[in-house]
C-alpha cells in the first residue's frame, strides 16, 4: 500500500493529474490549465515576462507544498481513504490569488462553531421580549441586582437568569412557526388510507403518512404503522427511529382502551434493534461501494460512468433519507451530462429531491432548465417525451402552489396529461386533479374555466378520478353555488390531510367563494340580498359584510341598500370620473413641478444639511418652536 | 435698532433680522414687529419668488403671535430661487422656513399645502440628522394620514438619512400609521394611549387626536362607497362610534363640510347616501379647469426656460459634447475651442 501510494505520487503525467482532479468544480479546470503550463515550462523557456513571474510563483508554492503532501501521504498511507487521494494535488489550484488554506485555520474555524450544548438559545415569550427590549432601550447594561429584579418580574426560572442580558435576545422560535402553519386537527376524514398510501412511493409516501399522523388522531396509529412497514424496505434508519418514537407516543396517549389491540401490536412496539443495526451497516457498506466505484470511474475518466456513479450515489443517499447529500450528488452529475437526455434526467432527479426538501425556487429553476435543454422537444420518442413534460409541469405546478401563485399553478397542472402521469414519488394523478381543479376554480374567470378546464380533453380524464371535484366544478359553472359550496365543505376534511395543499385551503376557499359572489351578481342590475343569502348558505348580515369587503376591494361595482336589503349595481358616469381624474392628475403635476423647480434652486444654492455640530443648537431652538406651533394647531 | 438701515450686502441685514427676531422672542412680544420684518423681506429680496433667511424669522414670529395673515402673503408664493446673502444662506433657515410654514398651514387646515411644505423639508439633501427634519417628518406622517389615509412614499431623491436614522427615531408615529391602515379606530386609540407621553413631549397630541377624528370620517366615507341606505345605528356599529347620536353628529358635520353627500331621515333613523352631485358641466367648473390648465402650461414653460438655461451653460455643453465628440466633428465644427481641443485629445486616446 505504501509503495503504491508513493508510486502514485511520483507519477506526474498530465493524464493522471487530470483524471484525479475530475471531482472538483468546473472552476478548477481553469486552474488545471495553469498546472499544465507548469509542466510544459522547462521545455518552453521563452514565455512573456509577466507570465513567467506568475509561473514562478506557482512553482515555488508547488515545491513547498509538495513536501508537505509527500510527508502527510506517507504518514497516512496505512489508513488512506479515497478522499485523501483526491485531495493530493490540490496545490495545483493554488495561485497567488488563491493561496493554500492552512490546516490550522480550518481547525480553528471548526472550533468556533457553536455546538448544541453550550449556551443554547433561550426562547422568550413575546411579552417578556417586550419588557427586555424596553429595558435595553433605556440602558444596555445591567447590574447584578437589576438582573435579579428583572427575572423576578418576568418570572424566569433560575437557569435562564444569566441570559437576561438584553443584547442577546432572540425572537421566540415557536412564534414564527405558528405564523406559518396553524396547527389544526382533522376529526373525521373519509379517507381510505390504504388506497391513499398505495398511490405514492418513496419518500412522498412517508412524508404524506407522517403528515396525516400529525394532523389526524383517528388515523394516527394506522398511518404510523403503515409508514413503519414501508420504511423497513428502505435504508432510512433515522426516519424509522423517529417514526417508532411517534408510534410509541401515540400508543401511550389513549391510555389502554383495548387490550387486544395492544397485544397484537406488541411486535411493532418494540424497536427492531437488529434491523436497525444491520441496515445501517448495509447502508454504510453500500455507500462505500458506490464511493469506490465512483472513484474508479473517475480515474478512468469516462464521463458516462462518472455520471452514472453520481446518480447511483444520489439514489442511495435518497434511500437513506439523506436529502442534502442526495441533492449534492445529483447536481454534481451535471458536469458529466453529454446529451440532452442526461441533462433532463439530472434535472428530474434534482427536482425530485428539491420537492422533498420543499426548496421551491430550486424546483422552478430546474424545471426551466430542463425545458430549455436544446434538443428537448424531439427527445426519444413521443410517448416518453410526454411523460417528461407531464412530470415537469406537475413539479412546476406544485412549486407555484407552494409559493401561492395559484393561477400559474393551475395553468401548469392543466397541461399535464393523464396517460403519462406517472410520478408516484411526487404526486398521484388524483392530486393533480385536485390541485389543478381548486386553483383553477379560485383564479380562472368563467370563460377560462369553460375553455381550459371543462372542455379540456386531457384534464377531463383527471377530473374523472375525483368525481366530487368534478361535480363541484360543474356546479360552479352551472351557477348552482349553494350545492357547490356545500360539496366543497364536504371534501374539506380530506383536503386538509394533503400536505401540499392544506396550508392553502382556507385562502383558496375564500377566493372561490368571492368569485362565486361576483359571478352571481354580474348579470343583474339589482339583486335581492335575502335570496342571495339563501343561495350562499349565509345570513343576510354576514352576506352584507362579505359584499362590503368585495365592494371596497373594487371587485364588485355595486352599492348596498341596507334598508330594503337590495344590492344595486353602480352605474359609473365615465364623463365625471374622467373629469375628476384629469383634475387630480393636473394637481399632481403642478405639485411635482413646483417641487422640482424648488429643488433646482436648492441644489444651485447647495443647501445641504451637513455639519453635525450645529445640530445641538438647532435642537435647542426646536424645543421652543414646535411647542408654540402645536399649541396653535390644536385650536 | 428699531429701524435697521438696509445695506447693499444682504448678509448683514439678514443677521440683523435674526438678532432682532431673537430679541423679540425673548421679550415675548412677537406681534409687535411683524410688519417690520415683512417690510425687510420686501426690500431685501430681488424678486417676488426669492427666498431669504428672514422668511423663517417671519414665520416663527407669526406662529408665536398666532397671527398668520402677514406671513401667508409670503408663504403662498412658490419659491423659485434662493437669495445668496453673501454665500452664507444657511440650510437651517431653509428647513425652518418650510417647517414653520407647514405648521402655519396645518393650523389653517390647509393640509395639502402643509404636506407640501413638510415634504420639501424632509426631502432636503442631508448628510446628518437634523432635528428640524425629524420633527417635520413626524408631522409629515400625521398630515399624510389626515389627508390621504396612508403615509405617502417619499420621492426617490430623499436622502438616505431619512430611512436610516429618522425613521427609527419616529417609530411611534410609524406604528400609528400601521394601525391607521387597518381602519380600526380602536387600534389607533390604543396606540395613542400607549404613546401619549411621546406625543405630548413632541407637542403633537392635538394633531394625533385630529388623525383619530379623521379616521372616523374616513370610515364613514368608505360607507358611502358601499351603501345606498344605512340606519344610523348600523353606521355607529360599523364605524365603532358610541351610538346613533354620535354618528348623526359626525354625518351632519361632514355633510355641512361637503365631505359626503347624504340626507338623514330622522323619522326612521336612516341615512341615504347620494353620489357626488358635481356633473362637471357648469361654467364655473370650466373656468376652474381653464385656470388649472393655464397654471400647468405656465409651469411647463418655466421648466423649459430652466432647461434652456442649463443647456446654455459652458459646463453642460462641454460635458454633453465630450461624450460623442466624433459625431460632433462629423456633423460640423465644434461649438467652442475648448471642446474642440478636448475632442482631439479624446480621439487620440481612442485611436490608441
Amino acid at each position: 500500500m505504501t509503495s503504491e501510494a508513493q508510486m502514485r505520487n511520483t507519477d506526474f503525467s498530465i493524464a493522471r493529474i487530470l483524471s484525479d482532479d475530475r471531482g472538483c468544480s468546473p472552476k478548477s479546470r481553469v486552474d488545471r490549465e495553469k498546472g499544465r503550463d507548469v509542466e510544459r515550462k522547462p521545455r518552453v523557456p521563452a514565455l512573456p515576462e509577466a507570465r513567467e513571474e506568475r509561473e514562478g510563483e506557482t512553482r515555488r508554492s508547488e515545491e513547498c507544498s509538495d513536501n508537505v503532501v509527500e510527508t502527510t501521504d506517507t504518514f497516512l498511507a496505512g489508513a488512506t481513504r479515497p478522499e485523501v487521494r483526491r485531495a493530493d494535488f490540490t496545490w495545483l489550484q493554488y495561485t497567488r490569488y488563491r493561496p493554500p488554506k492552512l490546516p490550522r485555520r480550518s481547525y480553528v474555524e471548526r472550533r468556533t462553531k457553536r455546538r448544541m450544548d453550550d449556551r443554547p438559545r433561550i426562547p422568550f415569550s413575546s411579552s417578556q421580549l417586550q419588557v427586555l427590549e424596553d429595558r435595553y432601550r433605556r440602558s444596555a447594561y445591567l447590574s447584578r441586582n437589576d438582573v435579579i429584579e428583572m427575572s423576578a418580574m418576568l418570572k424566569l426560572p433560575q437557569s435562564k437568569q444569566n441570559v437576561v442580558e438584553p443584547m442577546q435576545v432572540d425572537a421566540p422560535a415557536e412564534d414564527n412557526d405558528n405564523a406559518e402553519e396553524e396547527p389544526y386537527i382533522v376529526e373525521n376524514p373519509t379517507l381510505d388510507l390504504e388506497v391513499y398510501a398505495n398511490s405514492y412511493t418513496g419518500l412522498a409516501k412517508l412524508h404524506r403518512l407522517v403528515y396525516i399522523a400529525d394532523h389526524c388522531p383517528s388515523l394516527r396509529i394506522e398511518a404510523l404503522k403503515m409508514a413503519i412497514t414501508y420504511v423497513m424496505t428502505t435504508y432510512n434508519v433515522s426516519l424509522y427511529i423517529m417514526l417508532h418514537k411517534k408510534l410509541v407516543e401515540a400508543m401511550g396517549t389513549p391510555g389502554l382502551p383495548d387490550v387486544a389491540a395492544q397485544s397484537t401490536s406488541q411486535d411493532v412496539l418494540t424497536m427492531d434493534q437488529t434491523w436497525v443495526e444491520t441496515r445501517s451497516k448495509k447502508a454504510a457498506l453500500k455507500l462505500e461501494k458506490f464511493d469506490t466505484d465512483l472513484k474508479n470511474y473517475k480515474s478512468n475518466s469516462i464521463k458516462e460512468s462518472i455520471r452514472r456513479g453520481h446518480d447511483d450515489l444520489g439514489d442511495h443517499y435518497l434511500n437513506c433519507g439523506d436529502l442534502v447529500h442526495a441533492l449534492k450528488c445529483y447536481s454534481r452529475a451535471r458536469d458529466y451530462c453529454t446529451s440532452g437526455k442526461h441533462v433532463v434526467n439530472m434535472c428530474l432527479n434534482v427536482i425530485k429531491v428539491s420537492v422533498y426538501l420543499q426548496n421551491w425556487s430550486h424546483v422552478l429553476s430546474y424545471v426551466t432548465k430542463a425545458e430549455g435543454t436544446p434538443d428537448f422537444p424531439e427527445l426519444h420518442g413521443k410517448d416518453n417525451n410526454q411523460a417528461i413534460i407531464t412530470k415537469l409541469k406537475v413539479a412546476a405546478g406544485l412549486a407555484e402552489l407552494a409559493t401561492r401563485k395559484y393561477k400559474m399553478a393551475a395553468k401548469h397542472f392543466l397541461q399535464a396529461s393523464l396517460d403519462h402521469c406517472d410520478c408516484p414519488e411526487l404526486l398521484s394523478p388524483g392530486n393533480v386533479a385536485l390541485y389543478g381543479g381548486l386553483c383553477a376554480l379560485a383564479t380562472f374567470d368563467r370563460h377560462e374555466l369553460q375553455k381550459q378546464v371543462i372542455f379540456s380533453s386531457s384534464f377531463k380524464l383527471f377530473l374523472e378520478l375525483e368525481p366530487q371535484l368534478r361535480d363541484i366544478i360543474f356546479k360552479f359553472y352551472e351557477s348552482k353555488y349553494a350545492s357547490c359550496l356545500k360539496l366543497l365543505d364536504e371534501i374539506k376534511d380530506n383536503i386538509l390531510l394533503d400536505m401540499y395543499i392544506a396550508p392553502h385551503v382556507n385562502l383558496l376557499y375564500t377566493q372561490i367563494r368571492n368569485r362565486a359572489l361576483i359571478q352571481y351578481f354580474s348579470p343583474y342590475l339589482s339583486a335581492d340580498m335575502r335570496r342571495m343569502a339563501t343561495a350562499f348558505n349565509r345570513t343576510v348580515s354576514e352576506l352584507e359584510d362579505e359584499l362590503m369587503q368585495l365592494i371596497l376591494d373594487g371587485q364588485i361595482q355595486a352599492r348596498i341598500d341596507s334598508h330594503n336589503k337590495i344590492l344595486y349595481a353602480k352605474d359609473v358616469d365615465q364623463r365625471s370620473t374622467t373629469f375628476e381624474k384629469s383634475m387630480s392628475v393636473g394637481k399632481d403635476y403642478q405639485r411635482r413641478t413646483r417641487m422640482l423647480i424648488l429643488r433646482a434652486a436648492m441644489l444651485k444654492q447647495q443647501i445641504h444639511v451637513k455639519s453635525p455640530q450645529r445640530d445641538s443648537t438647532q435642537g435647542g431652538e426646536m424645543s421652543v418652536a414646535p411647542g408654540n406651533g402645536t399649541l396653535a394647531a390644536k385650536n | 435698532m428699531r429701524e435697521p438701515p438696509l445695506s447693499t450686502d444682504g448678509k448683514s441685514d439678514a443677521e440683523l433680522c435674526h438678532l432682532f427676531t431673537q430679541s423679540l422672542v425673548e421679550l415675548k412680544t412677537p406681534l409687535r414687529r411683524i410688519d417690520l420684518l415683512c417690510c425687510a423681506i420686501r426690500k431685501i429680496r430681488l424678486f417676488e419668488s426669492q427666498l431669504t433667511s428672514i422668511h423663517a424669522d417671519l414665520c416663527q414670529l407669526s406662529l408665536l403671535a398666532k397671527c398668520f395673515k402677514p406671513a401667508l402673503e409670503f408663504l403662498d408664493v412658490d419659491i423659485t430661487s434662493i437669495s445668496q446673502e453673501g454665500g452664507q444662506f444657511d440650510s437651517r433657515y431653509f428647513l425652518l422656513y418650510y417647517y414653520y410654514g407647514g405648521m402655519i398651514y396645518t393650523v389653517l387646515k390647509n393640509y395639502d399645502r402643509a404636506l407640501y411644505f413638510f415634504e420639501v423639508c424632509v426631502t432636503t439633501p442631508a448628510m446628518a440628522v437634523s432635528y428640524i427634519m425629524l420633527e417635520a417628518y413626524k408631522k409629515y406622517i400625521l398630515i399624510s394620514l389626515i389627508l390621504h389615509g396612508k403615509v405617502l412614499n417619499l420621492p426617490r431623491y430623499t436622502s438616505q438619512v431619512i430611512n436610516r436614522y429618522i425613521k427609527p427615531l419616529s417609530q411611534q408615529y410609524q406604528e400609528l400609521a400601521t394601525a391607521y391602515l387597518v381602519n380600526s379606530c380602536e387600534e389607533v386609540q390604543n396606540i395613542i394611549t400607549k404613546y401619549q407621553q411621546v406625543f405630548v413631549r413632541d407637542h403633537n397630541l392635538g394633531l394625533v387626536k385630529q388623525v383619530l377624528a379623521y379616521l372616523y370620517k374616513k370610515n364613514i366615507q368608505r360607507l358611502t362607497k358601499t351603501f345606498l341606505t344605512l340606519s344610523l345605528s348600523d353606521v355607529a356599529s360599523r364605524v365603532q362610534l358610541s351610538g346613533p347620536a354620535e354618528a348623526e353628529k359626525y354625518i351632519l358635520s361632514m355633510i355641512e363640510d361637503g365631505e359626503i353627500f347624504a340626507t338623514i331621515n330622522q323619522k326612521d333613523g336612516m341615512v341615504v347616501f347620494h353620489d357626488d352631485p358635481e356633473k362637471y358641466n357648469s361654467p364655473q367648473m370650466l373656468a376652474n379647469f381653464e385656470k388649472e390648465m393655464a397654471a400647468c402650461t405656465e409651469l411647463d414653460k418655466r421648466v423649459l426656460e430652466m432647461e434652456e438655461e442649463v443647456v446654455l451653460t459652458p459646463q453642460y455643453v462641454r460635458k454633453a459634447c465630450g461624450q460623442n465628440d466624433q459625431d460632433d466633428q462629423a456633423a460640423g465644427p465644434a461649438p467652442t475651442n475648448v471642446t474642440n481641443a478636448q475632442g482631439q485629445i479624446k480621439q487620440n486616446t481612442y485611436s490608441m
